[in-house]
């Protein structure tokens, strides 16, 4: 059932999964009115700004049912990765009102969901697949976050791929999750597809190994919508019963580490199924493995192909009318055969902390404007502390001498720098290891000399 | 059962353990103040690290929803208080 169909469609089927409890899609369907009848009081458009709104939530179904509300009202969503107050401050900036289950702000163009009540019913007509759906945000190349904007036929078109790929072995079970719904892969995956298709999917994000146990006990029949943070920590948990067989794990935000789906294989009997994709471009590919080695093979509507200078490029419905040009990725790639191809790393300096991708020169920027850093450098921390089992981002900074002159003085600096940092990013992306020097190598062009760095501060 | 202010400096030493802290002392971290978020700024990664180090030293599982983890996990005496409720029998 295509999105710009479910409320049309209707129905009291069973959808969501919550405590225990099996909630029918009428639910959904009245929640949604309440959050419509909402946006049924708000100025229509205020002058200048386009008819968006800014929408963050945990919960899945309070998520979607702002969705589905937004767009019957003939609205988008601007899915913002988190709440953090310059976040929010910003994307007001830029829609016209901000939706929210944990506002810490009010106002009059800011809805909080937890107080939305059930409202009658408006009559749910089939949406345009051409109107916008959702944008979202990524750190682009340059350092400044890009605008990523997905109308629902794009939705609509993935949803379909993943249905045909994977619904016949996904089948009746319900869908669980580590990752919340407000990356466009937890969007997709522990959310729109599962409504889309009729799967319940449950309400709780599982990010502690003991509830995840309690949630496969009392729901054998379940696909788990992972990544590699979670995946390669519960494998430490010491206590998996036997015969815990989830029928299906995705995995997808960063690469997994093979050690990590050769445990899952013997813990559970099947590798977690890793999906390579971004916000650009949305699912690209998911990877095979032989008796001796690995690779990516593209999804069947998904065209992929090196440019010129070896980096990977896709086409795929998902993001692009037939006549756009490839988008490049920024990833450097050997294909090996009909889609099928190898990753060899990034060319930028794009990484991915814990399934974070964060753009170090936008980070960098963001530090130098603090005042007191001559020059810092962002390196990953496996680059230099390969033997963390944390990845971080080390910073390595060239202060004015007297910030750092005692430790008392050090230690506060850190603390600043960190909070300084925390009005743009999640905990999990701020610098975990500070080294400030005297004077920061540089290479012939007047840059960063970041192997001399590495080699300096490898422990 | 070991007493609540051993216990204290053992969550404390636990945690810079557990989670590679770097620039943090047993000291500076203070009973009451919230772990996550503004406090030492730690997050669900963290929480997961410390969940299981703390299953495996005191063998007390977390097995609530995320919402009452949030509780437990809020302080070190709020860790505390669970670990001693847990491991009174």
């Amino acid at each position: 059932m295509p999105l710009t169909e479910l409320m049309y469609m209707g129905g009291d089927h069973p959808f969501l999964l919550d405590q225990g409890q099996v909630v029918p899609f009428t639910r959904f369907a009245e929640k949604a009115a309440g959050i419509y009848a909402w946006l049924e009081t708000q100025p229509s458009q205020i002058a200048g700004l386009p008819n968006v709104y800014s929408l963050f939530a945990k919960d899945p179904f309070l998520l979607g049912a702002s969705l589905l509300a937004l767009w019957h009202f003939g609205a988008s969503a601007i899915l913002l990765p988190n709440d953090q107050p310059e976040t929010v401050t910003q994307s007001l900036g830029v829609s016209v009102g901000f939706i929210s289950d944990n506002s810490a702000t009010k106002g009059s163009n800011i809805l909080d969901l937890k107080q939305v009540k059930a409202a009658p019913q408006p009559v749910w007509g089939k949406l345009d697949p051409e109107q916008n759906a959702v944008s979202l945000f990524t750190s682009g190349s340059s350092g400044e976050p890009k605008e990523i904007k997905k109308k629902l036929k794009h939705i609509n078109e993935e949803i379909k791929a993943l249905e045909t790929r994977f619904g016949p072995e996904l089948h009746d079970s319900v869908v669980t999750s580590s990752v919340y719904a407000v990356h466009l892969y937890g969007l997709l995956f522990r959310l729109l597809w599962p409504l889309a298709a009729h799967r319940v999917f449950e309400r709780e994000t599982q990010l502690m190994p003991e509830s995840f146990v309690a949630s496969c006990k009392a729901t054998p029949n379940q696909c788990f919508i992972s990544g590699p943070a979670i995946l390669k920590r519960f494998c430490d948990f010491p206590h998996f019963p036997s015969g815990l067989k989830p029928n299906l794990v995705f995995s997808s935000g960063g690469p997994l580490a093979p050690k990590t789906s050769d445990q899952w294989l013997d813990l559970f009997g099947k590798r977690p199924i890793e999906i390579l994709g971004s916000t650009e471009t949305g699912g690209i590919a998911e990877k095979h493995f032989t008796a001796s080695t690995s690779f990516w093979q593209a999804f069947a509507t998904v065209k992929i192909d090196q440019n010129k200078e070896k980096q990977l490029q896709v086409h795929s419905p998902f993001f692009a009318e037939p006549r756009d040009p490839f988008f490049i990725m920024g990833d450097a790639v050997e294909i090996i055969g009909d889609g099928q191809f190898q990753l060899k790393g990034r060319v930028d300096r794009t990484v991915k902390i814990e399934e974070k991708r964060i753009n170090l020169v936008e980070m960098e920027q963001k530090l130098a404007a603090f005042s007191g850093i001559k020059q810092v450098v962002l390196l990953e921390s496996t680059r230099i502390f390969p033997l963390k089992k944390r990845q971080s981002i080390v910073a390595v900074a060239q202060v004015n001498p007297e910030l750092v002159a005692t430790d008392e003085l050090r230690r506060r600096l850190i603390s600043e720098l960190k909070a300084h940092l925390r009005a743009w990013y999640l905990p999990q992306v701020i610098p975990r290891y500070w080294r400030f020097l005297d004077v920061l190598p540089l290479g012939p062009a007047g840059k960063p000399d970041y192997v001399t760095i590495c080699k300096n501060l490898a422990e | 059962m070991t007493n609540s202010l051993e216990l204290t400096q053992e969550i404390k030493e636990l945690i810079i353990q557990a989670l590679e802290l770097e620039d943090v002392t047993p000291e500076e971290i203070e009973n009451d103040a919230p772990l996550f978020g503004d406090g030492l700024g730690l997050d669900s990664i963290d929480a997961l690290e410390l969940g299981v180090a703390i299953q495996k030293k005191y063998k007390v599982e977390f097995q609530s929803g995320a919402e009452e983890n949030q509780v437990h996990f809020a302080s070190v005496t709020s860790l505390a208080n669970y670990i001693s409720e847990k491991t009174k029998s």
